[in-house]
């Protein structure tokens, strides 16, 4: 009898410990976006729910986190690879977030990560910034990104979009360029020599791709 | 002599106390048994168990009750946070037309960001002419990354479209920007 009333609040304890632990388990299992529960294995969906948490608290946009990581569950990717591509995406946002300015709007930053991870350096978004302050940087941003993953080198991308922006060319002409290196790569050209031509082209007065209400602009200083 | 000298002296010195017969009473078993008999259980445990020790003292329906409370607080709490992480759609959305040319193809869908990347989520129409396939989504001001699913085993990205930059799991995506209270790119 002495001996159960040893045992006896060490049993009770341990009662509300499980209780506890009753508790806890359906609030952090409920902290997970749903989307997550449904589509990834608990492990995946804990560890992905931490990033976005992180990004969350550091201001960043956190959609963006959650579809990559529904994407990669789509594609069948295994649990690690979600991981690691969520948090590189969630690090590109920071970085992009950094080198665009806090005032970013969160199309432009989520953008802007995307050219990051396609290789655009944070130093051609910032000029890019600089160049067009208070213009919209998602076109531009969107097309440098597509001329990298099309395979133009980076410095050649990130100058001939950071040219055509400074001397005043607009998104619709911008997306034609895009177009014209897309048709020319296809058509057997080097994706650099393309992106090059496509570029001048597009500065010179009167060039294929300028209209009349879009005359060159000078540079800015 | 060492110390652990003199202390294995005193343990054998004890042992040997202790070891030795104890003289005891003889034992009056029918008294003893009666007495036992007489012994009455304490008013508080009287068809009340309860876990006590020291100042600490827990009874079953209080345990019960408590534990109710928690389960409770977790259930409301976790419906509070479910309700707090779904998603809303903004008012401002755009309806997007997507089309693909894939005349041997027996089923495509359209995934990306706006449906969760779900293939089931977005089929697409074959028109008529039998070669191209069509959907259109409704779809707020953003930055997407989306691409085409063919027979439910191929990813392609989109041929109209910018291309994103690599998905981190090796098949290329398309980039659908759609702008506030404008057409989409």
């Amino acid at each position: 009898m002495r001996t159960i009333g040893r045992i006896a609040p060490a049993l009770a304890l341990l009662l509300v410990a499980a209780l506890a632990l009753l508790l806890v388990a359906p609030l952090a299992h409920a902290d997970l976006d749903p989307r997550l529960k449904s589509r990834l294995d608990a492990e995946t969906a804990t560890a992905v729910s931490q990033i976005v948490a992180q990004a969350q608290a550091s201001g960043l946009p956190t959609e963006p986190l959650v579809d990559k990581a529904l994407e990669g569950a789509s594609k069948k990717a295994s649990g690690p690879r979600i991981v690691a591509a969520v948090g590189q995406y969630a690090l590109a946002l920071a970085g992009a977030r950094d080198a665009l300015g806090r005032e970013s709007r969160e199309t432009e930053i989520v953008v802007g990560a995307g050219a990051l991870l396609a290789g655009v350096t944070a130093d051609s978004l910032a000029g890019l910034r600089a160049a067009l302050p208070g213009r919209s940087l998602v076109v531009p941003l969107v097309v440098m990104a597509d001329l990298l993953a099309r395979r133009v080198p980076a410095p050649t991308a990130s100058n001939a979009i950071l040219a055509a922006s400074r001397a005043g060319v607009r998104d619709v002409e911008l997306l034609k360029l895009r177009a014209r290196v897309e048709e020319d790569i296809r058509g057997g050209m080097p994706p650099g020599t393309s992106a090059m031509m496509r570029g001048r082209a597009l500065l010179e007065p009167g060039g294929p791709l300028l209209g009349p209400q879009s005359r060159p602009r000078p540079s800015a200083p | 002599m060492s110390a652990e000298l003199r202390d294995e002296e005193l343990e054998r010195s004890f042992r040997e106390a202790y070891r030795r017969p104890v003289p005891m009473p003889p034992l009056d078993e029918p008294a003893l048994l009666s007495a036992l008999a007489a012994e009455r259980p304490p008013a508080s445990s009287a068809g009340r168990p309860r876990w006590t020790g020291g100042g600490f003292m827990l009874s079953v329906p209080f345990a019960a009750a408590a534990a109710l409370l928690l389960v409770l607080a977790g259930v409301l709490g976790g419906m509070a946070l479910e309700r707090r992480v779904t998603p809303t759609t903004p008012d401002s959305a755009q309806l997007i037309q997507f089309a693909l040319v894939a005349p041997s193809a027996s089923h495509v869908a359209v995934v990306g960001d706006f449906n969760g990347w779900d293939p089931r989520a977005t089929p697409m129409r074959k028109l008529p002419s039998g070669a191209t396939w069509t959907a259109a989504i409704s779809v707020p001001e953003g930055r997407y990354a989306y691409a085409f699913v063919v027979d439910g085993r191929t990813w392609m990205p989109d041929p109209t479209a910018p291309l994103a930059p690599g998905d981190g799991f090796g098949h290329d995506s398309s980039v659908l920007v759609v702008p506030p209270g404008r057409s989409a790119l």
